[in-house]
């Protein structure tokens, strides 16, 4: 070839030449100069993680300041979508295995469209320290599986007060979406009920943030910035702990007792409620059966699940608010403030209980009958220290359904307390004409018979009440007419002590009551406790009580019979108001009473003054012979009718087995008369240890 | 030994930069490499020292193949192209296999080279030979035996399968056909021909994943994960350097070993992110200076093998600098060849010193000498 022709092959060379590095300097002029800061923020994104932080859940606080409910640390097992691999069936077939968790379960976690890719998805809280080292053995086999250390809950009191706490579950699709403009993940847990649940915004506080540099593998390299998480804000209740505890053990020992002791097998459903009937504070609330929220902070395990929701008493149902039940004889001083309000009847109008039986309705009885106690002439205070069935159907005779319905209203009935706290209160109900017309179908159904005004003075027939409405009404009597609506939650304060939002009491209504009424059943209560169907459970109190006692039937031909008893005290000057509420549990007195006085001695300080258990054993022979051994703590709850069930006779329990209650030696057992002081006194020939019987049931 | 006389024409710059880049190129390697082999417990150095060792063995190849004159070849190109054919044939039977492609033979039990790298020089030997015989270039039916003469080697390199180094071949075959005197208008319809035929080639005679490759390079997004990752994490790495780069060894798609392959196919995107557009150009111009060397070279060489010998080496060098900076900036498809001097491997780094060596070698003979 010539020298012409190859340098003009070359030249053409050349150009191809210049072509390619030209393209290259402009393609590298784009991607780096024209794109240079788009790629420079990939670039940043590409390695930076961000680390939530999980803020630490608002702490309960008891009155106090004692913690009720805390959170602590906790490993957790979690995956990080983007970081699994294409296939990620065999992490999961693995991660099943050391989580004891099915993979199509962890499949359906990740696969939850609303998991953002780069954050990670918890699935197992709580791991305990095996599963940890399981996990980070099999680390290499485990791509997109971290462990975290996240705040789990902690019920520092276990089980108690548990259907007030709430407990915390994973965030469901509509909860998701309703919160996460909050900031919650997808596999975030949330309040499922009571006070985590309606205080969730409160509680949660915000999560922080680490920016942290990752290599490809999502290794943290190093801490590139931090969002410190903010604290939920914390929850001062009104609860005092001390009662609480009282009032739980109180009631685990008390269904015990009754289910060995009585022939009340069913007895497994209670409740108890202690408020401060001049504020509406609540001091002690608890429901059995329950649960333990402490068992689910590391997802609700299947088992212990099946185990609850399978329990015929539904242990999730909170029985203070929920559980709205016939009153039974404890709506017998609605019954009196309606008489004497509506000028019905006076404090010494007298009530005649000749044979047991109502005059007009004989198949109406009193409690007695069984048993041939038959009550004469009584008042109205008698008649409620007796609980005399006789006594009531004439004054609900006298005032008529529709004005006693209307004082049961006045009085709080068939409506809301106000408590707010999830799931919603029960309204009970407060049957009277009106009501019967619209509930039923049938026109013979529609008629309100007067028979049936009768069964509503005793607390029966088609009246629902719930614990809460019971101690509120209680309470506004007490008070003399004032309701307060009840609340739980004090305060609601941040980490540092700011407070954020105070709770101050609340007058729900006053009822204009003449003094004369609230006197005067004041006084029936008190020598209900005093010398009636209560002072077996409250011998020996040193303080002044009124209450009442309730047996409440359930339906006719069932044997059980639910039992009540609601009290306040000091009676002049009322601090405290305690209902206790056994469901199937027979006797208000025998079985529902002591729980009653074991909170109002918790209140009252009357537990720390004498507690047996602590007692030196040597000092134990020096205490009175009466004093049982300490073998059961329940037995001062027998009644007489239990432990000798054939005794028709009046007999004054002092010194008779089964031995008086092991609190206060020093004061006498039977009531004293400066004890019901400025009470007229009842002209007492009554019987006053007699418990009262369930009101036999309708024709 | 050598003529001192030849040392004279000895072309300096060229070898200066060629040395200059093949350092860089240790460099880089180190600072792709150093901060995982720290995390894994290794030895920071270790690639970077195989990478030295590597250029050692082929500085010592360059200085035999400037020693003797390169006119010598032509009496072994027969040998040359046959013992090939042999050495490409041997590793299809007994090489290993790595990342899919059976393409390494072992050179005693510690190191192994890739056989298909020698074969370029060798065929740029043997098709200078047997082009700058021929005579008929200039109509199309000459142009089939230099077909069939790359052809061969190439479809065992094919069958390895390494399509990335078989199509290096294409361009040296085009390279000196140009040089040698075929038209170029035959050149570009044997290239549209090729296109028309590429979608066949595409369905029937691809594998999967040069399948995906080629539809990685029209949409790395389409798969950002799978095999548009590679590319996508090569871009953001040479686009985040910018103007100045983020400094040497701070590269966090470098460091972080985002950028798969960073320290052999893509071991641009380091130089791309750690030093940024200035870097990029500064090793862009020391690319075309070689090349415009070798130009240089043909257009002095003595006789036409010498001529047709350089431009092959350049076509080799052209090929490999424009497919593989052009995949790391996303301009070409995903193939895997070596960056020359800068990619880890011993034996594209001998290949092209020795490459080097026959620039080097000619430019030195360009002319009589006189006494």
């Amino acid at each position: 070839m010539t020298a012409r022709e190859l340098e003009q092959r070359l030249r053409f060379l050349s150009y191809f030449v210049i072509v390619v590095f030209t393209a290259l300097f402009f393609r590298l002029w784009y991607l780096q100069i024209m794109q240079g800061a788009i790629f420079a923020e990939r670039a940043m994104t590409n390695s930076m993680r961000r680390v939530v932080i999980t803020a630490p859940r608002g702490i309960f606080y008891d009155r106090n300041g004692k913690r009720l409910v805390d959170s602590r640390l906790a490993f957790t097992v979690s995956v990080i979508p983007r970081e699994l691999p294409g296939d990620p069936r065999e992490t999961y077939r693995k991660l099943g295995r050391i989580l004891g968790m099915d993979p199509r379960e962890i499949e359906m976690a990740v696969a939850n469209p609303n998991n953002m890719p780069y954050y990670p998805v918890r699935l197992k809280r709580d791991v305990d320290a095996r599963t940890v080292t399981l996990v980070e053995e099999n680390r290499l086999d485990l791509p997109g599986v971290i462990v975290e250390e996240l705040p789990v809950r902690d019920y520092l009191y276990g089980h108690y007060a548990a259907h007030l706490f709430g407990y915390l579950g994973n965030i469901s699709e509509k909860e998701y979406n309703y919160y996460k403009d909050y900031g919650y993940l997808a596999s975030d847990v949330i309040g499922k009920m009571g006070l985590e649940r309606d205080y969730e915004q409160y509680l949660r506080g915000v999560d922080g943030g680490q920016q942290v540099e990752v290599n490809k593998v999502n290794r943290p390299i190093r801490v590139l910035g931090e969002v410190e998480p903010i604290p939920g804000n914390n929850l001062v209740l009104t609860l005092d702990s001390h009662i609480q505890q009282v009032a739980e053990e109180a009631l685990d020992q008390q269904l015990t007792w009754i289910r060995q002791n009585t022939g009340y097998k069913n007895a497994r459903a209670a409740a108890v409620i202690a408020l401060n009937p001049k504020t509406g504070e609540i001091l002690a609330m608890a429901s059995r059966p329950d649960f333990d929220p402490n068992r689910f902070v590391g997802g609700v395990p299947a088992e212990y699940w099946g185990e609850l929701s399978k329990d015929p008493f539904h242990p999730f149902t909170n029985r203070v608010t929920q559980a709205a039940l016939p009153p039974g004889s404890t709506f017998k001083a609605v019954t009196g403030i309606a008489a004497l309000e509506e000028g019905k009847a006076t404090p010494s109008d007298y009530f005649y209980d000749l044979n047991g039986r109502d005059p007009v309705y004989p198949q109406k009885t009193d409690w007695g009958l069984a048993e041939g106690i038959f009550h004469g002439k009584q008042t109205m205070v008698e008649g409620l220290q007796n609980s005399c069935n006789i006594v009531f159907y004439e004054l609900g005779r006298r005032v008529g359904i529709n004005r006693l319905a209307y004082w049961a209203r006045e009085l709080g009935l068939g409506q809301p307390t106000g408590l707010q706290l999830s799931p919603t209160e029960r309204y009970g109900t407060v049957p009277d004409e009106e009501w019967k017309r619209k509930h039923f179908s049938r026109p013979d159904d529609k008629v309100w018979y007067p028979i049936e005004t009768l069964d509503v003075a005793i607390g029966q027939g088609a009246l629902e009440v719930t614990p809460l409405q019971l101690a509120n009404l209680y309470a506004e009597i007490a008070n003399g007419g004032t309701a307060y609506r009840p609340f739980v939650v004090k305060e609601i304060a941040s980490r540092d002590g700011r407070v954020i939002k105070r709770f101050r009491p609340e007058v729900l209504r006053r009822v204009r009551l003449k003094p004369q009424t609230v006197a005067t059943i004041k006084e029936g209560l008190t020598k209900v406790v005093g010398e009636g169907t209560a002072a077996y459970a409250f011998q020996g109190f040193p303080i002044p009580v009124a209450g009442k006692t309730g047996t409440a039937e359930i339906a006719r031909g069932v044997r059980d019979v639910h039992a009540w008893f609601v009290a306040f005290a000091p009676v002049d000057d009322p601090q405290i108001v305690v209902v206790t509420m056994v469901e199937r549990g027979g006797h208000g007195g025998s079985s529902a009473a002591p729980v009653a006085r074991k909170v109002m001695e918790a209140f009252f300080g009357l537990d720390k003054l004498d507690k047996p258990k602590e007692v030196p054993k040597e000092k134990q022979v020096k205490s009175p012979p009466a004093n049982p051994p300490a073998d059961a703590p329940n037995q001062t709850q027998a009644t007489p009718s239990q432990a000798a069930p054939a005794t028709p006779s009046p007999a004054p329990t002092v010194g008779s087995p089964p031995a008086p209650p092991q609190t206060l030696p020093a004061v006498p057992s039977a009531p004293s008369p400066g004890t019901n002081a400025g009470q007229p006194s009842a002209g007492g020939g009554n019987s006053s240890t007699e418990p009262e019987k369930p009101a036999p049931a309708n024709p | 030994m050598i003529d001192k006389r030849l040392v004279k024409n000895l072309d300096l710059p060229l070898l200066g930069v060629v040395l200059g880049i093949t350092a860089f190129g240790i460099l880089a390697v180190y600072s792709a490499t150093h901060a995982s082999m720290v995390e894994n417990g290794g030895n920071p150095y270790y690639f970077a020292t195989k990478q030295a060792v590597g250029a050692a063995v082929g500085l010592v190849a360059m200085a035999f193949v400037i020693n003797f004159d390169y006119r010598g070849l032509d009496k072994f190109t027969p040998y040359i192209y046959v013992g090939n054919l042999i050495l490409l044939g041997v590793t299809l039977v007994m090489g290993k296999v790595v990342s899919g492609a059976q393409s390494w033979l072992a050179l005693g039990p510690l190191s192994s080279f890739q056989p298909s790298e020698i074969a370029k020089i060798a065929i740029v030997i043997t098709l200078a030979k047997h082009l700058e015989a021929k005579r008929d270039l200039q109509k199309l039916k000459g142009l089939a035996s230099p077909f069939v003469h790359v052809g061969v080697p190439m479809a065992l390199i094919l069958l390895q399968p390494d399509l990335g180094t078989a199509m290096v071949f294409v361009g040296i075959l085009f390279g000196m056909l140009l040089i040698a005197g075929a038209r170029p208008r035959h050149l570009l319809g044997i290239i549209f021909l090729f296109a028309a035929l590429s979608p066949l080639v595409y369905f029937f005679v691809l594998k999967d994943y040069q399948q995906a490759r080629i539809m990685t390079f029209f949409n790395p997004y389409a798969d950002s994960r799978g095999s548009g990752y590679n590319v996508i994490q090569a871009m953001i790495a040479v686009g985040s350097g910018r103007f100045f780069g983020k400094g040497l060894f701070s590269g966090t798609q470098t460091q972080l070993n985002f950028v798969p392959e960073h320290h052999t196919d893509f071991i641009f995107s380091v130089v791309g992110e750690e030093l940024g557009f200035v870097g990029s150009i500064l090793l862009l111009s020391g690319y075309f200076f070689i090349i415009w060397r070798g130009i240089r070279t043909v257009s002095h060489a003595r006789e036409n093998f010498g001529t047709l010998l350089a431009t092959g080496i350049i076509s080799m060098m052209l090929f490999h600098i424009l497919i593989n900076i052009g995949m790391n900036v996303g301009i070409m498809p995903v193939t895997g060849i070596p960056l020359p001097f800068m990619s880890f491997g011993s034996s594209s780094l001998v290949t092209n010193l020795i490459g080097i060596g026959f620039l080097l070698n000619i430019y030195m003979r360009r002319q009589k000498i006189l006494f």
